[in-house]
């Protein structure tokens, strides 16, 4: 079951992957929103990334040891920061909701394999970091994956290609 | 043509999902399956999964052996509504020492950001000591929480549980449909499902034979809550070696339900653990070499104590033998007897007596001799 993958050959790969087609740069980050970014569910992105502009910043500074994990956290912070708008405003989320995020994970874990558990879980402490947003991860958790059987989705290099650039704004 | 190729494309999906009626000869295929406790978001489950993964399949994935790990979220909604009303009684600061209690209870401690819980906190190790401090000061909450968790597992809302009905019919299509093994890795409240799970899955009938004539389904329970695990078997059978708990002597959670009276499965390890709460999955099982050994060792002698189904069956034109199977992986050989159509498994078979047998001038003779009262058996049909 294990796949045994060289890490330096992966990380390799992946950064001929970045060079050829994305970026990990940061582009200008936003201002840190401070309070004011706790103050309602959604938070603030005012660079309409898809991102929260307090999580987006948290992903460049706390990952800046390893810069090819910040594209897919940033991708896995988008689309759950979507995930949690569309739950909280009707409660329909995309069905491809799970497996974007499975995958998106796996691809943390390829580059990182000793790492991605703290940064993914520093990802999910700076996300969740108002009780109304705990609280209504716990129900998005519920709603997409609760009853549900999970197997770790099977990932290669060239399959992460999707989550190496930085997400684009909306501006 | 197209009338026919649908015909065929139709066959082929009947193939591809049809129940198999008998377990292959070579090999073992085994369903891992972990269960998560109570408000373990999904990603600290996802992390704790692989890491389970990770210190095991190297143990169970021997030669001819496929694990399939699944991973059985639950996120149940009873807990949530707890916790809900909980954070609702929290200020901001206290919401933030409460989500890293709860997260050193089913994972890890050394993942989280210490300042991002405290601003006054700069270490993890600081963080440790201050959430030794906070499990007192929240002592009455976390009651509530265990107390409401342990106490629901006599609850008959359980047997409409979705999450429940749906890890039985996961595992049931495994063993039906894959001819898996199981072996459950419930952790805290998984504990509860786990349990659950077995009157569910040994109470069935898996292509005509009852399921618990076999040993098809074991667990390893790590951090129990729970006073028993297993049963359900035969009563001819005994689930001791497909049944085991890992409870540390200091662990946070037991010893808090000890306290207000509910009984949960006796701790049975000592070894040092740097978790404070020594029951967080990751931190206090497979936290050191020392520990994460007793689980692997644990894990495979459950694993390896489990039976396939009915093995796949070749008549051999015997006037007294009317079919045998065996399976080189497990060494067990079914016989189905000519004379009244029962059916025995005999366990320990070596490969070389299967061969003997087949190749016998009278295999009836030669079954006599070398197999009957030589090996363990059980009838099962």
């Amino acid at each position: 079951m294990s796949r045994k993958i060289s890490t330096p050959l992966t990380i390799f790969t992946l950064l001929a992957i970045t060079a050829c087609g994305g970026t990990t740069e940061p582009s200008e980050l936003p201002e840190h929103p401070g309070e004011a970014g706790r103050l309602t569910l959604e938070g603030i992105d005012m660079d309409l990334d898809g991102v929260r502009d307090d999580v987006q910043i948290h992903i460049h500074e706390q990952n800046h040891d390893l810069p090819d994990v910040i594209a897919p956290l940033l991708h896995m912070a988008k689309y759950r920061q979507q995930a949690i708008i569309d739950y909280d405003d009707d409660g329909v989320l995309e069905e491809s909701y799970l497996d974007t995020h499975l995958h998106t994970m796996e691809c943390i874990k390829l580059i990182d394999p000793a790492g991605y558990g703290k940064r993914i879980t520093l990802l999910e402490q700076a996300t969740l970091n108002t009780g109304e947003r705990w609280k209504t991860a716990l129900r998005l958790d519920a709603a997409i994956a609760s009853g549900q059987a999970i197997a770790r989705p099977s990932v290669t290099v060239l399959d992460c290609q999707d989550v190496m650039s930085i997400p684009a704004s909306d501006k | 043509m197209k009338y026919i190729a649908g015909l065929i494309l139709l066959a082929a999906q009947n193939l591809a999902f049809a129940n198999i009626e008998s377990c292959e000869n070579s090999g073992s295929r085994l369903h891992a399956g972990y269960i998560n406790g109570m408000i373990t978001t999904l990603d600290r489950a996802l992390i704790n999964f692989n890491a389970l993964e990770e210190a095991l399949d190297p143990t169970l994935s021997t030669p001819g052996q496929d694990v399939k790990w699944v991973l059985h979220y639950n996120n149940d909604e009873a807990a949530i509504d707890q916790i809900e009303q909980l954070i609702d009684q929290k200020l901001d600061d206290e919401v933030q020492r409460l989500y890293a209690i709860i997260t050193s209870f089913n994972s890890s401690l050394d993942y989280l950001d210490p300042e991002a819980v405290d601003e006054d906190l700069s270490t993890v190790e600081e963080l440790k000591q201050s959430v030794q401090q906070w499990y007192t000061d929240f002592v009455d909450d976390i009651e509530v929480l265990v107390a409401e968790s342990a106490m629901r597992v006599n609850d008959e809302a359980w047997l409409n549980d979705e999450d429940l009905s749906s890890m039985v019919s996961n595992i049931k299509a495994d063993i039906d449909t894959e001819c898996r093994k199981v072996l459950l890795l419930p952790h805290s409240q998984g504990n509860f499902y786990a349990n659950a799970i077995w009157p569910r899955i040994y109470g069935e009938t898996s292509n005509g034979y009852p399921i618990n004539a076999f040993k098809v389904m074991g667990q390893l329970s790590l951090g129990a809550p729970t006073s028993q695990i297993g049963g359900g078997l035969a009563s001819e059978k005994d689930d001791s070696d497909i049944t085991a708990w890992i409870n540390h002597d200091d662990d946070i959670i037991l010893n808090l339900m000890n306290l207000i009276g509910l009984s949960s499965l006796e701790g049975n390890t000592s070894i040092v653990t740097d978790d404070i709460s020594a029951h967080g999955l990751i931190d206090t099982f497979l936290g050191s070499a020392e520990i994460s050994a007793v689980v692997q060792s644990g894990a495979a002698s459950i694993a390896s104590a489990l039976e396939p189904m009915p093995l796949a069956r070749t008549g051999i034109g015997s006037s007294s033998l009317q079919e045998v199977g065996y399976n080189d992986f497990d060494s067990m050989l079914d016989i189905r007897f000519t004379s009244d159509g029962t059916e025995y498994r005999y366990y320990g078979v070596p490969q070389g007596i299967y061969n003997s047998l087949l190749s016998a001038e009278s295999s009836g003779a030669y079954f006599n001799a070398n197999i009957r009262d030589s090996f363990e058996y059980y009838r099962f049909r």
